[in-house]
């Protein structure tokens, strides 16, 4: 088991008239591209300012590398992008940046080098003297992004990091972000975009309601997501329109999806129902299959089920948020 | 490696610096403020350069109305005649002169009532000129002189008699102090005052500026990097102490103006005020004097500044802002409001009270010192307070910074903000 850079262990957040994270527990092991997903107010953006010790737990531990309480010692090592966007309008790039570097520790002489490096490998070298002001905001979370990476922190923390961002300027910044990990960083980034998260996660924290859903790496979710379903994926060749009458049949289906006009179902058995016998179904009935497998659900799909459910089940225990 | 605070100092000094609003008011303010005082003198002095035209209804049966004409002409404003005078009969209309000063072709009228060298009546001046304070200082010396040198001849005394009798008593008032040499009452007292408003002005110029800094880094929300990387404490403390730095950048560069232009004191003194140079010019403050004045600024600088800046964290727009710093420039106001209890009976328990209170001692104290010496002790107390109270006001502004940097939204009540201060 790798050491774990973050560790929260049933950290609680009150503030004024509800309860902004409750219990909550969760691990990000070293080297790891974290994703901690949920939708809006569900106490991702809280979670993420007490990591920063700009908001402190009422109850339960934070733990940082493997040591350290939120704290000096520990802001020193981390790289943070706030959700909420700013730099000071009236300075220039570089200036702003040799501030942020400076205020982590970084030594003027030091920081000026990188500066012009990631300024360069983010395309913004002619604005190095321009005022922030004057760019424009993708520009400048394009410089907010530097600030957060130019003291080499060990641990990245990104809020909502693509937002805001264009198709071209988000592939570049997941391009450095994927880099940041394979040079040894932990990143924990929050996002409510399942796409993204999808693409980069090793590990993931589903919230909602202020409380942990779901927590594990990409592959566990899914494959326990796979499993807990009795979901099927087949493809017939030369086949359009009409479910084939082995499906149609219904004995024992549950749910037929036909995504277009290719051929393709999505099945979805009833409990107790075996996939062979679907399976010998088909072959029996002269259909030609081409692809029959255990269908993998997204993680929109597990997202969406999962947050849902504990909605429901708020909902009906009445709710807690009082 | 800098501290946070240091580093946080120097952005908000150079950043300061850099402005244009600085570069205007440190070269330019200065220059205006010198150009504004001294037109308004010069144009005083001048009356508008224009010569006034009197009529002089004289009803007193000794004619002093002549003498008092020659005398008026006598008074010169720049190569010209101050007053022009036309004598007439008492039964002039007055009616026909009122109408000719509201076509502008008078300024003025005067009548001397018949028994006004016996001392009775009263001589009146109507005219569209009555506000010039100088133009009615001649006119009144003017009368005087004639209608004395009248009472003397008709009391049977010689010319030389009369000079003699009307020679001026000389009188002076001299400022006591324990060290240094005595000033010039009226000079100390003007000092004094200058010194009070420009601390003033000081304080509520640069606290003002920090508490915009604070609220351009919530607008613009680069308070929650800020915050990811640095203590509240540091971030109070260098923003205090970076435009705090900047005000003595400003002050230091008036001062060297004002040196440079106090080379030409006696000069500039002379021309305005003749013979009489010598006894207003300004005394000199001191060493010692001059250090606990900057100690007393200094302090109530921190002491506003960490309020306004807990005003601007707890705030999130300019106009909201406004409105919660109200009471803290209403106490300050107060304080410069008591700048005639001070100057008035600068040793009262009243002037010690306003001079150890912290929230007004920045400004007053400095005035006391200027007119009267202090006692050690109650120097002491007060800075001692000053001290106790700027301690405690950057403490819980730090604690409301923390809390309120982030808050966005509704402004927060006098209970929630301590509960801020508890909490922080």
């Amino acid at each position: 088991m790798t050491e774990a850079v973050v560790a929260l262990r049933d950290v609680t957040k009150r503030f004024a008239g509800h309860v902004a994270v409750r219990g909550l527990s969760l691990t990000v092991p070293r080297g790891v591209l974290y994703g901690l997903l949920g939708p809006n107010g569900a106490g991702k953006t809280t979670t993420i300012r007490m990591i920063n010790d700009i908001v402190r737990p009422d109850t339960g531990a934070i733990t940082l590398f493997g040591a350290l309480s939120p704290g000096r010692a520990a802001q020193r090592r981390i790289g943070y992008l706030p959700e909420e966007r700013g730099l000071y309008p009236r300075m220039t790039v570089r200036r702003v940046l040799s501030f942020l570097a400076e205020l982590r520790g970084l030594d003027r002489a030091d920081v000026a080098p990188k500066i012009a490096r990631w300024l360069d490998r983010l395309e913004l070298a002619k604005w190095a003297d321009a005022k922030v002001e004057t760019l424009s905001k993708g520009m400048q979370q394009k410089v907010q992004f530097i600030a957060t990476v130019l003291h080499e922190p060990d641990l990245l923390i990104l809020d909502e990091p693509f937002s805001g961002l264009d198709p071209l300027n988000a592939d570049v910044l997941r391009d450095i972000v994927r880099e940041q990990k394979y040079a040894g960083k932990t990143i924990l980034f929050s996002t409510h975009l399942m796409e993204h998260a999808e693409q980069l996660c090793d590990a993931l924290c589903i919230m909602a309601r202020a409380e942990r859903v779901l927590e594990g790496s990409l592959a566990d979710v899914k494959s326990r997501a796979r499993d807990s379903r009795n979901a099927y994926h087949v493809e017939i060749a030369r086949r359009n329109g009409e479910p084939p009458a082995a499906l149609a049949e219904r004995a024992g289906v549950a749910v037929i999806r036909a995504p277009g006009n290719s051929g393709a179902y999505d099945v979805e058995l009833l409990p107790g129902q075996s996939a062979s016998e679907l399976l010998r179904r088909l072959v029996d009935s002269g259909e030609e299959i081409v692809h029959f497998a255990r269908s993998v659900p997204t993680l929109h799909q597990i997202f969406v089920d999962h947050v849902r459910r504990h909605e429901e089940a708020a909902a009906a225990g009445g709710s807690g948020n009082a | 490696m800098r501290s946070a605070w240091f580093v946080v100092a120097r952005r908000e000094y150079m950043e300061g610096a850099r402005s244009k609003w600085f570069v205007f008011t440190c070269l330019l303010a200065p220059v205006l403020f010198v150009a504004l005082i001294g037109f308004t003198a010069w144009a005083q002095l001048r009356g508008g350069g224009k010569t006034a035209r009197l009529v002089l209804i004289d009803e007193t049966p000794e004619a002093i109305g002549n003498d008092v004409a020659v005398a008026l002409e006598a008074g010169q404003l720049g190569d010209g005649q101050r007053f022009a005078v036309d004598l007439a009969a008492p039964t002039t209309d007055r009616g026909a002169l009122a109408r000719r000063i509201d076509v502008g072709e008078l300024d003025g009228y005067l009548v001397l009532p018949a028994d006004v060298v016996a001392g009775g009546g009263r001589v009146v001046y109507r005219g569209a000129n009555a506000s010039s304070n100088i133009d009615m200082a001649i006119l009144e010396h003017s009368l005087r002189t004639a209608i004395v040198a009248s009472r003397a001849h008709s009391l049977g005394l010689s010319p030389a008699q009369a000079t003699a009798l009307l020679a001026p008593v000389p009188f002076e008032t001299r400022q006591a102090t324990l060290a240094g040499p005595e000033v010039n009452a009226g000079a100390a007292f003007a000092l004094a005052y200058v010194v009070s408003f420009l601390l003033y002005f000081g304080i509520v110029l640069y606290g003002v500026t920090v508490m915009r800094s604070v609220l351009v880094e919530k607008s613009s929300r680069v308070m929650e990097v800020v915050v990811a990387c640095a203590r509240p404490w540091d971030l109070m403390l260098g923003k205090v102490l970076g435009i705090g730095m900047l005000g003595i950048t400003q002050i230091a560069v008036w001062i060297v103006l004002a040196a440079i232009a106090s080379t030409f004191e006696g000069r500039i003194l002379t021309r305005f005020a003749g013979e009489d140079a010598a006894s207003l010019a300004l005394p000199s403050i001191g060493a010692v004097r001059l250090a606990l004045i900057v100690l007393f600024f200094l302090g109530g600088y921190f002491l506003y500044a960490a309020i306004f800046a807990a005003v601007g964290a707890a705030n999130e727009s300019e106009r909201d802002a406004q409105q919660a710093q109200m009471p803290v420039m209403m106490v300050l106001t107060v304080a410069s409001v008591c700048f005639p209890v001070i100057s008035g009976a600068p040793r009262a328990p009243l002037a010690v009270v306003l001079t150890t209170l912290p929230f007004s001692s920045p400004v007053l104290m400095p005035m006391r010192l200027l007119l009267t010496p202090v006692p050690a002790w109650q120097l002491a107390l007060s800075l001692a307070t000053l001290l106790g109270a700027l301690l405690f006001a950057l403490w819980a502004a730090a604690r409301i910074f923390r809390v309120g940097s982030l808050m966005y939204g509704k402004r927060p009540t006098l209970r929630e903000l301590a509960r801020w201060v508890r909490e922080g």
